[in-house]
């Protein structure tokens, strides 16, 4: 029986008042990987934003567990440096913030909550390099601001890159698979599955099954009008995909 | 010798008389007829000190500010300053030639008053100058391209002490830019009163770092005006760095005179400074030029700082880029004012303009009025102003890196700072900028913090 | 391509006012001058009660120790206020059916197009229309009345409500505002008032055309409308004068109060005489307009087209008191020969969540000269208020002036105020596109302009769109720059 990682408890957020999510339990253990998967509005990206402590949104009941801490009294960087890690599926453009400067600030972040010495620049570059190649990143980073002039694949593989560089325990793509043909997706998925492990865990938010295809779930959850209606292996994202979301909202 | 001026607001005028002799004597009666002439339009209510109700002061009072009393310097003092000692802080690496003026006077500390850079630029006093065969080159352009009706341009001809002065002669090249600083240094509250030329001859490149610093943390008023002329083709860069103390009051007015071909940049970056009013004008009076108008601010606390910028497109061909940039902290107040103004027949004139302004607290304000005013039809213009505060996707983004709340708000003004600065060619005095403003934004002093005066 | 752009330009110089013709009605008309006693005769000829004759001298005598504004980028040419003579009306002032009404008003509306008559009903349209001061007939007062609406003219308002005109009379526009707004306070004749009970959705565009006729004369309307609660109306004002050589002033005041839930729409077609193509005469046109969002999740939308008078100066405003209140400002102004116009927009935000957005399109040709002149105030109190503003300017030929002039003041910390503007011409290269179409360069300008113009009428409401695209096209035909 592997460690208990995430525990969500009876969630229920809001944001501007409206509530979006209606009472989510879901427990995530370590090395394991769950789809979630819903048709548009069902409050898939409320949840991602919730787990990381987006600002807007408001939790009204429930809580939210990692390895047993209450991350809903943890500011946003504190829940990242505790190993979640969201790979955004609108990757903001931030001028004039060079990725290596960002990555170096978010590098450095980690190592000092680990209590680690700052890595010397040269020893920064050869890390960023390694992790570069690791999921197949080509482009150039030095001298570009953060996503800005990044094509829509660049900015999914950026996430993978910087989630490699990262390295969470829990990582939440959020429809990394949005907009990606079929070469990006592969090196996207690719990206992910280097990046498993037995200690790391992933939560895959996608509306298709395609996804799944490349990164093969352990778990697969439904999610509707803000409550998990339907949890099952990994069969059930084929059964959605045959049957569409007609089948889950005639249901519920 | 110095004197008082008693209540400046009300006895600036009776004070001018006091004192008109013994100034026209020393500056060689150089300002005379002007400084008669703005006496008279001050005396008989043509011209008003800046206050709020005149359009062009609306955000900035400035009469307000000269209430109280001021000292007076009449006459050079023998200072007991070294510009290498006081100055390696702002611009620790820069390797510039320099020269100073204090409290509105020339300092002579290695005893030359005009000195010859290797490359043939001239630059020293001005007074020594127009005495020592740089008379026509001053007549020709002191007072000439700018517009002597503006109230703080006439104020200061009327107590117009010395200035720097700088030729570039044709051709010349230059490589190692010129420093000029500008110091208020008296155990009084001072005003002073510093008018400056600056010339560069057909085919000429040169560049200025201006750095308007004070030593005793008294108010004082630095009312300055800085003429830059640019001939044709020739290139121009001036940096102008604002770090005075708080309790001081800087209103400075440029004029940039350009004709055929020439281009000038200017960066107008102010840290810090009390109460600023910067009027930079640049009158674009040949075809072929290129205007780059740069300028950002900083402002905490009960700081003020008002920028109001003209580029004036007299002549078709020509093209110019404005970007003015203010991060406004606790209750400070921001103000700028840019107007764009394409007159008959210069046709083809491109010209953007960019203000952008985030406001940090909820006491803070900022005030903009981006102008356009076109009478030529085949032009392209733009202007955009913005007042916001930080972008929370940005800062979301940043923390969900596990990076502090904190340094991102730094990063993010820092970028947003940076776009001002990019430009700035003399990589010293940019990677100067670059780390005053990141102190600056992260709250550390940034007066000078290599600077043996603590102020 | 010059020479023929100057060909071009000559014609559209050439252009002639469609509306300047003079209707022969039997007037009566003040001899001119202005004083406590044309006052005093103005509310008795009215047959005022005594409040509304105080408020008149009260904004009279404001006015007189006021100054007339300079700051505009306008030259205003000495206006004698003793030459003007200030109360000119038909002379049979009542009518009970239309066959009372003077033929030859009949006949101005019909040139004007105005539905009078049967097609009023056909188009829905209640019109108020007045000619120089009076108002000569309301129309569909009845249905109007059922729903519990009130739509008359504002004299009638004054003897017949006079609580609602003193409650909200100079309740947004303060006597004092500023000079015109004092001068109209102490003179205005007539005007329109409506009144939208709680929760009623005004069935039909009410309108309001305004002409002056009578030579000399200014027009001093007042124009107050009072949406309540939770209700919905869209008001339309249309303007034509007669072609005259000396100038005329016309100075009016409209207010608007908007409560809680409710929305106003208040649309213009300004075509007051624009003057010749040499600049002689035509109507200076100083007007005031303010409303006021005064309750939450209210709304007010401002929708201009600006095309004629000799001089505009005129900022319909909004003051967004209410959480959550929006208010909307579409302009297009129209500039040609000598004609100058100052006019924009302020928006002050003064409720949370307040939003305003302001697009404004300016077309300057011949030797006019055309700002646009706009204020965004975010007050202290005013958490999220949002602001975006677009101003375009369109310039065509090289003797013609384009400004913008806007003011941004926030002192919120919580407000986004966005500001663009850019000046341009019709391009060379569309117009080429749309010739080497078969497009002659006229219909190429025409469509051109109605493309660059078509944010803001569309905003209109049907037959003021269709109106106003042909003013465009009028005013403008193959003027290429």
């Amino acid at each position: 029986m592997s460690n208990k990682m995430l525990e969500i408890k009876n969630l229920h957020a809001e944001i501007n008042g409206k509530e979006i999510l209606k009472g989510i339990d879901l427990t995530v253990n370590e090395g394991e990987v769950h789809a979630i998967m819903g048709p548009n509005g069902s409050g898939k990206s409320t949840l991602a934003a919730v787990i990381t402590g987006k600002p807007g949104y408001e939790v009204t009941k429930g809580e939210i567990l990692f390895y047993g801490k209450n991350l809903l009294e943890m500011p946003p960087e504190e829940r990242a440096l505790a190993g979640i890690f969201l790979s955004f599926q609108y990757p903001v453009e931030i001028p004039g913030v060079t990725m290596m400067n960002f990555l170096k600030a978010a590098v450095n972040a980690k190592r000092k909550y680990e209590g680690k010495e700052e890595m010397s620049a040269a020893e920064f570059l050869r890390f960023i390099r390694e992790k570069q190649k690791l999921v197949e990143m080509d482009t150039n980073l030095t001298n570009r601001a953060v996503n800005e002039g990044f094509s829509g694949g660049e900015k999914k593989k950026n996430e993978i890159f910087q989630m490699a560089v990262l390295e969470p325990k829990l990582a939440i793509l959020d429809e990394t698979d949005s907009g990606l043909d079929i070469d990006a997706l592969r090196v996207v998925a690719n990206g992910v599955n280097k990046l498993r492990s037995p200690e790391r865990s992933f939560i895959v938010i996608t509306h298709y099954q395609r996804l799944l295809d490349y990164i093969v779930p352990d778990i697969v959850h439904i999610l509707y009008k803000g409550k998990i209606v339907k949890t099952a292996g990994k069969e059930l994202a084929l059964e959605l995909e045959e049957k569409g979301y007609g089948w889950i909202k005639e249901q519920f | 010798m110095k004197k008082k001026v008693e209540k400046f607001e009300k006895g600036f005028l009776t004070f001018f008389n006091d004192i008109k002799n013994e100034l026209q004597q020393t500056t060689h009666h150089l300002y005379d007829d002007v400084a008669n002439e703005a006496a008279s339009a001050f005396e008989t209510g043509k011209l008003q000190l800046p206050h709020k109700k005149m359009e062009d002061y609306k955000y900035s009072d400035l009469k307000k500010h000269l209430k109280s009393d001021f000292v007076f310097y009449t006459a050079p003092e023998k200072a007991k300053v070294y510009p290498k000692d006081l100055f390696v802080c702002d611009v620790p690496d820069l390797d510039a030639e320099t020269v100073m003026l204090i409290n509105g006077w020339f300092h002579d500390y290695d005893g030359k008053k005009l000195k010859t850079t290797d490359e043939g630029i001239v630059y020293g006093s001005l007074l020594y100058a127009y005495e020592n065969g740089y008379k026509e080159i001053i007549d020709a352009y002191l007072n000439k391209h700018l517009n002597t009706g503006s109230p703080l341009v006439a104020l200061n001809n009327m107590f117009a002490q010395d200035g720097f002065f700088v030729y570039v002669p044709d051709n010349v090249v230059a490589q190692t830019p010129i420093q000029l600083i500008n110091l208020v240094s008296a155990l009084e509250e001072v005003f002073v009163s510093p008018h400056s030329l600056i010339v560069a001859g057909k085919n000429s490149q040169a560049k200025f770092l201006l750095c308007e610093h004070s030593i005793f943390p008294k108010y004082f008023l630095n009312n300055s005006v800085m003429q830059i002329i640019a001939l044709e083709n020739s290139h121009i860069e001036y940096v102008r760095l604002q770090n005075a103390h708080n309790e001081s009051y800087q209103f400075t007015s440029t004029y940039i005179h350009q004709t055929d071909n020439s281009s000038v940049k200017t960066n107008t970056i102010t840290l810090h400074g009390g109460v600023v009013r910067n009027n930079i004008v640049a009158s674009i009076d040949g075809k072929g030029c290129y205007n780059e108008m740069y300028g950002l601010f900083l402002v905490d606390k009960g700081q003020h700082v008002d920028n109001w910028t003209l580029i004036d497109h007299k002549q078709a061909e020509s093209s110019s880029k404005e970007l003015f940039k203010g991060i406004i902290d606790d209750y400070a107040t921001g103000a700028f004012a840019g107007k764009i103004l394409v007159r008959k027949d210069s046709q083809h004139t491109d010209a953007e303009q960019t203000n952008k302004n985030i406001l940090l607290t909820s006491d803070a304000k900022m005030y903009t009025k981006p102008q356009l005013e076109i009478y030529a039809d085949d032009v392209v213009c733009s202007h955009g102003a913005t007042v916001g505060q930080m972008n929370e996707d940005e800062l979301f983004y940043m923390r969900q890196r596990g990076i502090s709340q904190k340094t991102a708000r730094l990063m993010l003004l820092n970028a947003f700072a940076y776009d001002v600065i990019k430009d700035i060619s003399v990589e010293p005095v940019k990677n100067a900028v670059i780390n005053l403003v990141e102190k600056r934004l992260s709250g550390d002093l940034t007066r000078c913090d290599k600077c043996e005066i603590k102020c | 391509m010059a020479k023929k752009d100057d060909d071009i330009l000559k014609k559209v110089t050439g252009s002639e006012y469609e509306f300047g013709f003079v209707s022969n009605i039997e007037e009566e008309i003040f001899p001119p001058g202005l004083n406590e006693d044309i006052i005093r005769k103005i509310s008795e000829k009215k047959n005022e009660p005594k409040w509304m004759l105080d408020f008149r001298l009260k904004a009279y005598r404001k006015w007189k120790s006021m100054e007339m504004p300079q700051w505009a980028h306008l030259r205003i040419p000495e206006i004698d206020y003793q030459a003007i003579s200030y109360f000119a009306a038909p002379k049979k002032p009542k009518y009970n059916s239309l066959d009372e009404v003077d033929p030859e008003i009949l006949e101005t509306f019909n040139k004007l197009g105005i539905p009078l008559e049967e097609q009023l009903v056909l188009a829905g349209v209640a019109v108020d229309a007045i000619v120089d001061s009076t108002s000569v007939k309301t129309t569909f007062k009845e249905t109007l009345s059922n729903l519990g609406i009130i739509f008359c003219s504002i004299s009638e308002a004054i003897q017949d409500h006079p609580d609602l005109v003193k409650k909200y009379l100079a309740s947004v526009v303060p006597v004092g505002d500023n000079y015109f707004a004092a001068l109209n306070s102490a003179v205005f004749s007539d005007g329109s008032f409506v009144y939208i009970p709680k929760g009623v959705r005004c069935p039909m565009e009410l309108s309001s055309y305004f002409r002056i006729n009578a030579a000399n004369t200014g027009q001093f309307e007042r124009t107050l409308i009072i949406a309540d609660e939770g209700s919905y109306v869209s008001y339309l004002e249309g303007c034509t004068a007669p072609q005259r050589d000396e100038n005329q002033l016309h100075a009016a005041v409209v207010e608007i109060i908007v409560h809680k839930d409710a929305e106003v729409k208040y649309s213009t077609v300004q075509n007051w005489y624009p003057g010749d193509k040499d600049g002689k005469g035509g109507i200076f046109n100083f007007v005031t307009k303010r409303g006021i969002c005064e309750g939450e999740n209210s709304k007010l939308t401002w929708a201009q087209v600006e095309t004629g008078s000799a001089i505009t100066w005129k900022y319909p405003s909004t003051i967004l008191k209410g959480d959550n209140s929006i208010s909307e400002f579409y302009s297009v102004a129209v500039t040609n020969n000598h004609q100058q116009a100052d006019t924009g927009t302020k928006m002050i935000h003064i409720g949370k969540n307040t939003k305003s957005h302001i697009v404004s399109k300016g077309i300057s040709a011949g030797y006019s000269e055309n700002s646009y002149r706009g204020l965004v105030k975010v007050m202290k109190g005013a958490e999220n208020a949002r602001n975006y503003s677009q101003c375009d300017s369109l310039l065509m030929g090289d003797k013609c002036g384009a400004h913008t002039f806007p003011y941004i003041e926030v002192e919120n910390k919580t407000a986004v105020v966005e500001h663009e503007a850019t000046t341009s011409k019709v391009s060379e290269d569309q117009i080429f596109y749309c010739n080497q179409r078969g497009i002659s360069t006229e219909d190429a300008v025409g469509l051109i302009v109605n493309g660059y113009a078509k944010e803001v009428i569309k905003q209109l409401p049907m037959e003021f769109a269709v109106e106003a695209q042909k003013l465009l096209q009028i005013t403008l035909e193959g003027s290429v720059g």
